[in-house]
């Protein structure tokens, strides 16, 4: 897998994952998306539209991040999966507990609800 | 979806040789395998891209199951998985030399209602019962016989009512 990092706007940090999200892929950037997405408060986008599979490996991470950032008190918002990634998303109900965003407008949405 | 436990061999191919096969060490190293092997078969069976990925995520769900879990005394195992294309459905079949593991009768825990409440366990398992059309699982002398359908042009519990239970 690949990450890559930008910043969109004020306050929000862009994480670009792209690849296979298994278990060896989830180990390549498990060190750098912890230290990017939980070491710091922050808004964090993570763009999801380049990967192209998710297990269950993979959602850890992301949980455990998202959980890490909530405790600083800040927030994490899951952009663009792809259709097959979403729909494992949504069948573990990551989705309510980490918003999905399509857009830029609805990522704002997400970060500014509660 | 269909789950069972069976005491006995479910009656399905087993007297047709399969129209694939693989066999790995239970090692992550060798998942790759098991996944370019997923790829053939999408080419050579001309399998539509939805369904691959169906099987292709309960494929990693379960053998990687098998190789965290599997062989808590060390020791390295050995996995068998094998295909069968069919008219309407496909067969695969995992064979195992792990400890004994019912994914059928593993009881899973509510999904999470917060993120302070989500627990690391049990999403490989949702994951596989919703992606398959039915699942059956023996235990065999030597480990686990897991067997998965997939219908083609199924979604596995997607059209299912419960399929957010």
């Amino acid at each position: 897998m690949e990450l890559a990092v930008h910043e969109i706007e004020s306050g929000i940090l862009g994480i670009n994952l792209s690849g296979r999200m298994d278990i060896s892929g989830t180990q390549q950037i498990d060190l750098k998306f912890t230290a990017l997405a939980s070491t710091r408060k922050a808004q964090i986008l993570v763009d999801l539209s380049n990967v192209t599979f998710i297990a269950s490996i993979g959602i850890r991470t992301l949980i455990n991040n998202a959980k890490a950032q909530k405790l600083r008190g800040g927030s994490m918002v899951l952009y663009k999966p792809n259709d097959q990634v979403e729909e494992v998303l949504r069948t573990t109900g990551i989705d309510t507990i980490i918003p999905i965003a399509h857009d830029i407008d609805e990522a704002h949405g997400a970060f500014g609800s509660p | 979806m269909t789950l069972t436990r069976r005491t006995e061999r479910l009656a399905l191919p087993e007297t047709t040789e399969p129209s694939s096969q693989i066999e790995i060490h239970a090692r992550i190293e060798q998942l790759p395998d098991l996944e370019h092997w997923v790829e053939q078969l999408a080419l050579e069976f001309l399998l539509p891209p939805p369904l691959v990925q169906r099987i292709d995520i309960c494929l990693t769900e379960l053998v990687s199951n098998v190789i965290s879990y599997g062989y808590p005394n060390g020791g390295l195992g050995t996995v068998r998985i094998r295909f069968w294309r069919q008219p309407e459905q496909i067969v695969i079949r995992i064979d195992d030399d792990a400890t004994s593991f019912d994914p059928t009768a593993y009881v899973l825990p509510g999904l999470p209602s917060s993120l302070a409440d989500a627990t690391s366990g049990g999403r490989g398992i949702r994951l596989v019962r919703h992606f398959t059309d039915e699942l059956h699982h023996v235990t065999a002398a030597a480990g686990n016989q897991l067997t998965l359908v997939f219908r083609i042009g199924g979604t596995g519990m997607l059209s299912s009512a419960d399929s957010r239970q």
